[in-house]
């Protein structure tokens, strides 16, 4: 008894508790306890100098002194000639060797992102910030490396960047504090912000808000009002899990804004992809950025390199996308799919949707996020990039990929798909529903398969689940799959065998959930799995839980929970393989299926 | 990873000067015994600063004007020029961008012929040196030599730590404090360069570490002289400021530094090289020569309204003080956030 007690009170105290509740791409939202603080982050720290005492809705402050609300900061040591005085590093110093300076406040302020394996607080933030403002490519780098070393449990906070036009592009990246210091800095030079950026206030005709402080013209209030409105707006966005639209929009105000998106989108992929879900809400594509969103790089990526045709399916059938998803629940699709029946031989038939931005979809996959979350304007007009996106998608799709015949069948981007497909037979070049084109659809497709042996449905059946497994898990994902029989009818489907369900198949999940018996034949394949502790969870599996995860489980991947050989639970992964591996606090896995401990 | 002392070393560049011509001389005005009267100020070639040729000091561009190989014949050549461009005044400034008593620079016998001719010329005369070249013996042949001797010291701070990491100089505080007690044993009286604003720290954090400085070697000095910080070429601070990563102080900086300090024993006075220009202390651009005209006059003692200066910018300061500082920043803010 003895023992344990000292052994508790040589720990520190506990006065900082970060938890994270949610994530969306690189963006959190978490609970922040410091002593009598909770703080939910995203948030913007004040400065008391400015509080006007009406501003009850502040969350927190900056501060030097410790008062009620306050993220207490190092003040500079007063007339002490001995005592070491904050020094900032300069971008263009990156070789200089500095000193760590530890405060005694909440935050470690580092001369370079490095530093943080060092850095003893919770916060974390870089000096000198205001400098990336000119070097974005500089910027997302450096918060990248700040959370590769930081680890996910301590809260990043950027000084002197936000705005509140900026504001979600910061959360975006993964940044969990910032401050009102720049916004500051401008009310007093006469600049009236708003999330579409700033305007001389003296160039204004018409006061264009009607927020409480804009009654009095109070540029101070209203700026940091301003501010406020959008931390609310990007916490309701990363929870939503639309943040990444908010960001689209927002960087065409900005040419700053516009480099960081495409500094991330353009090179840094592996990270984002890493965060990013493979579920979520209604992907919306209306801008050009859309197109270079990781969620749709991942998916083309991975046609690439997990998916094989179906074998037994011949001729390949480019048909338009529907605004209603599943596409095969769609009008236009259940017209196409009786014409497909007409032909006699409709199981040699491998249909894919030509759509941008993914590209070309297999209609095996059209279940996967987010294939059937998409929204995105219909006009038939395709821009350069989406053109040349889906040219390339097409030949390297069918490089790999060898069919007897292809049919084009498509309205106005038949036109850009011909360019792509040698030896195509085009049923349709505009008005892809019309009687005669979907006479000619069916007289093509006759003719296509006619000579084909006749494909039974439960070959082809088998083969897409494969398909499906295969996307899911990888390659090795086949092994789920071989040998099952289904019940129930597409796109909910159980799957068995042995007389035992392996996984099923459902519309909403858009992929395959894993039962008991379906996680011990994916741990024999050593995909997708969890090695936690020797315990059988009797819930959901946390994070200090966790020994290894695979490097490939992305947040909304069902996965197995294994102790050496034995699989103790199936369950869906709630954060990154990394932040598996380092963090000791939150949720890892949500567990749908567990095993009991067997009694002895 | 590079040290400081490194990082300064790659923005030196050498340049070809003609040994046989000091670099300049012109003349200012100096108090003596409470008058105000004129002072020569002459700058010498010579081989230079050994620190500034080792690596040399952050802001320091002072190298610029040496040359590698400068003969006790030139030096003699230089002082002959300057004696007929001298103008009897009473004060007489032998500056040599570098330290008047290391040997090398000055070799003793070229010193001993300068100190001679001073003595005979002029009342009072001021050199300038490294607080580890003050030794007694040459002190004492100064003040057998001279009426009137005194020795400037750039101390820039007192805190070692802000020296060694902003600055790189090579001494400490101690070797200062001795040199004085040295100096101020023979006769000599001292005064002491500190430099307000040196890279690496806020705006806020160059007027404590300045004040603080001033307070820690009154009574040790007999004049502070506060220098802003002017960007001079090739050096670190000139490279951080082509990038916009420093801004030379503001002079309301200077300013308040001055009116905190006006309790001090000694005299303490401030002549901002390059005072209003944008690689010296300056303001909006508005205001800045009234400023300097009455920071002249403040550190002349001929009148002090420091306290009556005023101008819009002087909330522009405040501003900045207090972004710079809570965001931690030592860039130029201005460049950053236009």
């Amino acid at each position: 008894m003895r023992v344990t007690s000292s052994l508790f009170m040589l720990r520190p105290m506990v006065e900082f508790v970060y938890e994270i509740l949610e994530r969306r791409g690189m963006a959190r939202i978490g609970l922040l306890s410091i002593s009598e603080l909770q703080l939910a982050t995203p948030n913007v720290l004040f400065v008391r100098a400015d509080a006007n005492t009406s501003m009850d809705w502040v969350e927190a402050y900056l501060s030097t002194e410790k008062i009620e609300k306050g993220i207490l900061i190092d003040d500079l040591p007063d007339g002490d000639p001995k005592s070491d005085l904050p020094l900032s590093k300069p971008l263009s110093q990156d070789m200089l060797e500095f000193p760590f300076q530890e405060g005694k406040g909440d935050v470690s302020f580092l001369s370079e992102p490095r530093e943080a394996a060092k850095a003893q607080k919770e916060i974390v933030a870089l000096q000198n910030t205001v400098e990336f403002l000119r070097y974005p490519g500089e910027f997302v780098r450096a918060f990248i490396t700040l959370r590769e070393v930081a680890g996910y449990q301590r809260a990043i906070y950027a000084p002197l960047l936000a705005t509140p036009a900026n504001l979600p592009l910061l959360t975006y990246c993964g940044i969990d504090l910032v401050d009102v210091l720049r916004v500051y800095y401008d009310s007093r030079r006469g600049y009236f912000h708003s999330s579409e950026g700033r305007l001389p206030v003296d160039e204004l005709d018409e006061w264009p808000c009607m927020c409480p402080a804009c009654e009095n013209q109070d540029l101070l209030e209203h700026n940091l009002r301003a501010m406020t409105t959008e931390l609310r707006r990007s916490r309701g966005a990363i929870r939503r899990g639309d943040l990444r639209e908010v960001v689209e929009r927002r960087v065409a105000n900005d040419p700053w804004m516009t480099a960081v998106l495409r500094e991330l989108d353009y090179r840094c992929y592996e990270w984002q992809e890493l965060h990013f879900p493979v579920v979520g809400p209604t992907l919306r594509a209306y801008s050009r950025e859309s197109l270079f969103r990781p969620e749709v790089v991942r998916f083309r990526r991975r046609l690439k390199e997990r998916y094989l045709k179906p074998a037994s399916a011949q001729v390949l059938l480019l048909l338009p996308c529907s605004a209603r998803k599943p596409y095969s629940a769609s009008k236009s699709h259940r017209i196409f799919r009786s014409a497909i029946r007409a032909s006699g031989n409709q199981w040699a038939v491998h249909v894919a949707v030509i759509t941008s931005p993914m590209g070309l979809v297999p209609l095996d996959l059209e279940l996967f996020y987010p294939v059937q979350h998409y929204d995105v304007p219909v006009t038939g007009d395709w821009s350069r990039d989406e053109a040349s996106i889906l040219e390339e998608d097409i030949k390297a799709f069918l490089h790999v990929n060898e069919y007897a015949s292809i049919i084009v069948h498509l309205g106005s981007e038949a036109e850009l798909v011909e360019s792509a497909v040698n030896n195509a037979l085009v049923s349709s070049r505009e008005e892809p529903r019309s009687a005669e084109a979907l006479e000619r659809l069916q007289v093509t497709l006759k003719e296509a398969t006619s000579s084909m042996p006749i494909v039974p449905h439960w070959r082809r059946q088998a083969e897409n689940l494969r398909s499906i497994a295969e996307f899911q898990f990888g390659r090795g994902g086949k092994a789920l799959v071989a040998e099952c029989s289904t019940k129930g009818r597409y796109p909910n489907l159980r799957l068995f065998r042995d007389g035992k369900q392996v996984a099923a198949l459902t519309r909403n999940r858009g992929m395959l959930s894993l039962t008991l018996y379906g996680g011990e034949i994916l741990a024999d394949a050593d995909l997708h799995c969890v090695e936690i502790d020797d315990f059988y969870p009797e819930g959901n599996v946390f994070a200090v839980g966790v020994l290894d995860a695979h490097e490939d489980i992305r947040i909304g991947d069902d996965v197995v929970v294994r102790h050496g050989e034995e699989v103790r639970a199936v369950g869906v992964a709630r954060m990154s393989p990394r932040e598996m591996r380092s963090s000791d606090r939150g949720e890892a896995v949500r567990v749908r299926h567990r095993r009991k401990k067997a009694r002895s | 990873m590079a040290s400081l002392a490194e990082v300064i070393h790659e923005t030196r560049t050498v340049r070809e000067h003609d040994p046989t011509k000091f670099v300049s001389s012109w003349t200012e005005k100096e108090v003596l015994d409470g008058e105000v009267v004129d002072a020569f100020v002459l700058i010498l070639r010579t081989r230079g600063c050994y620190w500034a040729r080792k690596s040399g000091c952050s802001m320091c561009g002072y190298t610029n004007d040496c040359f590698t190989d400068v003969s006790e014949e030139d030096l003699l050549k230089q002082w002959s020029q300057a004696l007929k461009v001298y103008g009897k005044q009473p004060v007489v400034k032998v500056y040599n961008s570098g330290s008047f008593f290391d040997p090398n620079e000055v070799p003793p016998r070229i010193r001993t012929i300068i100190l001679k001719d001073l003595g005979r010329m002029c009342q009072k005369v001021v050199v300038e040196s490294l607080p580890q070249l003050v030794r007694r013996p040459i002190l004492e042949e100064a003040m057998r030599l001279c009426e009137r001797f005194e020795v400037a010291i750039g101390l820039e701070t007192a805190n070692d730590f802000v020296r060694d990491r902003c600055i790189s100089k090579d001494f400490h505080f101690d070797r200062y404090l001795e040199a004085v007690k040295v100096a101020r044993r023979c006769g000599v009286s001292v005064k002491t360069y500190l430099l307000m604003k040196p890279p690496f720290l806020s705006e806020r954090a160059a007027m404590v570490d300045v004040a603080a400085s001033a307070r820690a070697i009154d009574g040790h000095t007999d004049t502070v002289s506060i220098n802003p910080t002017n960007v001079q070429r090739d050096t670190l601070v000139d490279r951080l400021y082509r990038k916009g990563e420093y801004r030379p102080p503001w002079l309301w900086s200077l300013v308040e530094v001055l009116k905190e300090l006006r309790k001090s024993k000694a005299r303490v006075m401030s002549k901002p090289t390059g005072g209003g220009k944008r690689r010296g202390a300056h303001n909006c651009g508005h205001c800045d020569w009234l400023i300097l005209k009455a920071v002249e006059e403040y550190s002349l003692g001929i009148s002090d309204w420091l306290d009556e200066l005023d101008c819009e910018c002087r909330e522009d300061w405040e501003n900045y003080l207090l972004v710079e500082d809570m965001g931690r920043c030592s860039v130029n803010l201005e460049r950053f956030l236009s």
